[in-house]
């Protein structure tokens, strides 16, 4: 087992949510399908108002180039198309359909044997995108043209709180392994290799013993962010993919385990992706819990279920390092929504920056071996090509230069901004 | 959409370390305690009053610089590390104002003026103990013995010389019953000796060392390379196995190494660009103190690494993960790696070169024969031709040492043929081999005789390798 250096050893906290078994969360009332869960162009609305529609209908479909199809979660009727704010606090187009209870839904077509090209094209079809929280496309994703050899499956889950993968590799252990089959043969790699850290034993054992051949298990140590894609393909296979280049390049092709259950249930069960299992965890929730819910549903159905403090400190979308803090619960979940959490004060701390006292921390912890410090003293001084001397674009955003700094200053930001800057100007 | 509550929304990460600048210096400050401890246990209530002094001068001049700069009050601690560290840097005795004009300088002219928390080029701290030196030299190098007793409410100043300044003249006889070598060296590390308020006593030390790295508050690296590598150093300018722990142990090294070279601010930041500094310190304190006017060298060394150390942050970069060379291949990890066996080399020289010098015969060329007489007494035959005035004459002697005691009990002549010129037996009669070497030129000059001084020198000289020879054969002298 390769190990990358450095990076940071947060609390873990999953043990609140880690032993609860998924539930399934009874549908809401009114959902607002959000028109872009994922990565690319929004989706294009085929539904009109007024439209009744069933579960697992297509309501808006895939525009050209990097884009997905997007199902209806419930049976019910078509309100019409209404903007809505998303957990980045931004105004999209949402479908908001209203639930008629009926539960009447409609499945894909399913066949016994499956060719790679049936594969993909069912992938794409079934608007499967990468459900670990970066929501590429994943047909696009797997059609790498017979040139890599090796899936990674990433069960990692690295981010705290959050237990949903760890849940589905105990739950759906065989599930997930016809999955990763699946997958192997949509993009033609030749074995697989299941990244788990070390503090998931169950799910280590659990997948081991359903581990057949050309699937191996690889236990990670448990270090933040041992789940993000290069770190994980190191630790998996020893590989590094090279700088600004994607995985396949390394003849790699990685996907969450929660992106390979849905390939399962789109390919055997011919069940689109229209919903998804979340973690409801923090100390600000009563009854913490592992939960399948529909894409689309108001984050207050959640927090109402849980019995969630709505006065905690901050209420986080995805997990404490990297998701988005929203100011309200009228936000609706997507795809790519892996968890909600309800942190209390002692668990997330309001920051006031102060001096940079130079301790170099920021410099140990980076996982891609960057100078955060003087990232940012450089972007301050408005000089973007020593900003890139340092490596601001080789920035993950993983927020590890944010968290260990005692002086509390607003690095992660800092490095992106200057990422983004050099991209923009082509510095 | 007219709901938005009060809900605090920020920016990832939502997790935090719970370090903070404040509690880091309170960490280094309790690590500090027990150096603080032992020098006003050693060295009395006066250095106490230095320290109180020193801390809130830096306190408030960081406080007056703000006011008069119309800058928020910087309530963040370092100005009492800066103070305290200064502090015990200083020696027991120095006169009042000391304190004042170098923490002054410390925290305006060094830390201030250059912008105030980690913007300071060099160690503030540091810089002013140089500052101090050059300034004050006489009052920074007076140093008094301990005495815990006499110490404690006296301002007395009763120069003692350092190792450092003064050779083994620094030491007592023994330490609990460990007499010689091992004995000096258990004085260093307890810190009986002469020297600033807080770097005498190595235990305190090393123990405040220790916290702050479990802490992870200060990078290992540097204290254990740069006292590696001023081993090896030591070994090869002084040629000696012996004084490495000696030279170690002495002065303000490994106060320096775990307190002050560790300064955030002016130290690296990549931990392989820490190695190298470390490297560059421990050579440069070793070539001050083996070549340079003054006998201590760390404060000037840690300046001088201090100024290399923003060329290093901006040149040597970490090699990013997956970085790749113009010719397409992994970027290699070559700091990393040359860094890793610098250090390796370092440590195996040690391993090596130590058993080495230290197990090369020692010549005795004064002991002529020695015998142990069943009274338990050791007598030799000593002597040869001692340089006397210039010209070779033979003296040649019959020593007496006590073996339990291990005292002369007699010396007497047998070949004394030139008249004149003859040694002083009595100077050396009844003592121990530790206060015959510390003989200074002084003690051995006599006033009846010119030239009698030479035969004194030479006479001390043998019966120092009379004692070494009985050391070496671990009490078997028989041949």
């Amino acid at each position: 087992m390769a190990i990358f250096g450095s990076g940071v050893h947060p609390k873990d906290c999953k043990s609140l949510s880690s032993g609860v078994p998924i539930g399934r969360m009874a549908d809401p009332q009114k959902v607002w399908v959000p028109l872009s869960q994922h990565i690319g162009k929004p989706a294009i609305p085929v539904v009109s108002a007024g439209e009744r529609v069933l579960r697992g209908q297509l309501i808006a479909k895939k525009a050209e180039g990097i884009s997905a199809n997007i199902y209806s979660p419930i049976a019910g009727t078509v309100q019409g198309v209404v903007g809505h704010i998303t957990a980045s606090g931004k105004k999209r187009d949402h479908i908001l359909i209203e639930n008629d209870f009926t539960d009447e839904g409609i499945d894909l077509p399913v066949r016994e044997e499956w060719t790679q090209e049936q594969l993909l094209a069912r992938i794409e079809e079934a608007g499967i995108v990468g459900m670990g929280g970066a929501g590429f496309p994943t047909a696009i994703k797997f059609d790498v043209k017979g040139k890599a050899d090796v899936l990674v499956v990433n069960g990692a889950e690295c981010e705290p709180y959050i237990t949903c993968d760890d849940r589905i590799m105990i739950e759906y252990g065989s599930e997930l392994m016809q999955g990763v089959r699946y997958c192997m043969q949509a993009c033609g790699a030749k074995y697989a290799v299941i990244g788990i850290e070390k503090n998931k034993p169950e799910a280590i054992s659990a997948i081991t013993a359903l581990a057949g051949k050309g699937i191996r298990v690889c236990r990670l140590r448990t270090r933040y962010p041992q789940g993000a894609e290069k770190q994980l393909v190191y630790g998996c296979t020893g590989r590094v993919i090279p700088e600004g280049k994607l995985p396949v390049e390394a003849g790699v092709v990685v996907a969450n385990v929660h992106t390979v259950l849905s390939v399962y249930r789109a390919v055997a069960l011919g069940k689109p992706c229209y919903e998804r299992v979340m973690t409801v965890s923090g100390k600000g929730v009563r009854e913490p819990a592992n939960l399948w819910v529909k894409n689309g549903t108001p984050l207050r159905e959640i927090a109402k279920l849980c019995g969630a403090d709505e006065g905690s400190a901050r209420i986080v979308c995805g997990g404490p390092m990297m998701g988005e803090a929203v100011f309200s619960l009228k936000v609706c979940t997507a795809k790519t929504t892996s968890s909600l959490l309800f942190l209390d004060a002692t668990e997330c701390e309001e920051k006031s920056a102060s001096a940079c006292i130079g301790c170099g921390k920021c410099v140990q912890a980076c996982p891609m071996g960057l100078s955060p410090t003087f990232i940012e003293e450089a972007l301050f001084r408005k000089d973007y090509a020593e900003a890139k001397r340092y490596g601001a674009s080789a920035c993950i955003g993983c927020g590890c230069c944010s968290y260990v700094c005692p002086a509390k200053r607003f690095l992660t930001q800092s490095v992106r901004l200057a990422k983004k800057i050099i991209a923009e100007r082509k510095v | 959409m007219a709901e938005i509550s009060n809900y605090k929304v920020a920016a990832s990460p939502h997790a935090l370390d719970g370090k903070t600048t404040r509690g880091i210096m309170a960490d280094v400050l309790i690590a500090l305690l027990p150096c603080t401890i032992c020098g006003v246990a050693y060295f009395g209530l006066y250095s106490l009053l230095l320290i109180v002094l020193c801390v809130s001068t830096c306190f408030i001049s960081e406080q007056l610089y703000n006011k008069i700069r119309k800058k928020p009050y910087t309530l963040d601690l370092s100005a009492i590390v800066t103070g305290l560290i200064l502090a015990l840097n200083l020696p027991p005795r120095a006169p009042w104002y000391i304190p004042i004009i170098g923490g002054v300088f410390a925290i305006v002219i060094v830390k201030m003026l250059f912008g105030g928390l980690g913007k300071n080029f060099a160690n503030p701290a540091a810089t002013a103990r140089v500052f101090l030196l050059l300034a004050y030299s006489g009052l920074m190098t007076r140093y008094i013995g301990v005495d815990m007793a006499d110490n404690l409410l006296s301002v007395d100043v009763v120069t003692a010389p350092t190792y450092l300044s003064g050779g083994i003249a620094a030491f007592r006889g023994s330490f609990f019953g460990v007499r010689d070598y091992w004995g000096y060296v258990l004085q260093l590390l307890f810190g009986t000796v002469g020297g600033s308020i807080g770097e005498t006593c190595k235990i305190a030390i090393l123990l405040g060392g220790a916290y702050l790295t479990i802490r992870k508050v200060i990078d290992w690296r540097i204290p254990v390379v740069y006292l590696l590598t001023a081993a090896v150093m030591v070994l090869v300018c002084y040629g000696s196995a012996s004084e490495i722990l000696l030279q170690l142990l002495s002065g303000g090294m490994l106060f320096g190494a775990v307190f002050m070279a560790t300064d955030y601010a002016t130290s690296p930041k990549w931990r392989y660009n820490r190695v190298l500094y470390a490297i560059g310190l421990g050579v440069v304190t070793v070539l001050i103190r083996r070549y340079g006017v003054y006998p201590e060298g760390t404060s000037l060394a840690i300046l001088i690494m201090n100024l290399f150390v923003p060329l290093m942050d901006k040149y040597i970069l970490p090699v990013r993960f997956g970085q790749m060379t113009k010719a397409g291949k992994r970027a290699p990890q070559v700091m990393k790696w040359s860094m890793r066996a610098a250090s390796a080399a370092l440590a195996l020289a040690l391993i090596v070169a130590v058993p080495i010098v230290a197990t090369r015969p020692q010549e005795y060329p004064y002991v002529i024969s020695a015998e142990r007489t069943a009274a338990g007494e050791y007598v030799f035959e000593a002597g040869g031709m001692f340089p006397i005035g210039g010209t070779p004459r033979e003296r040649t002697y019959r020593v007496t040492i006590d073996a339990q005691a291990r005292t002369v009990v007699s010396i007497e002549p047998i070949s004394e043929n030139n008249k004149g010129y003859v040694a002083e037996l009595t100077l050396f009669i009844g003592k121990t081999r530790h206060e015959i070497a510390v003989m200074s030129g002084k003690d051995l000059s006599t006033d009846s005789e010119f030239s009698a001084t030479y035969t004194n020198t030479e006479l001390r000289e043998t019966l120092l390798q009379c004692f070494d020879y009985i050391e070496e054969r671990g009490g078997n002298a028989n041949g």
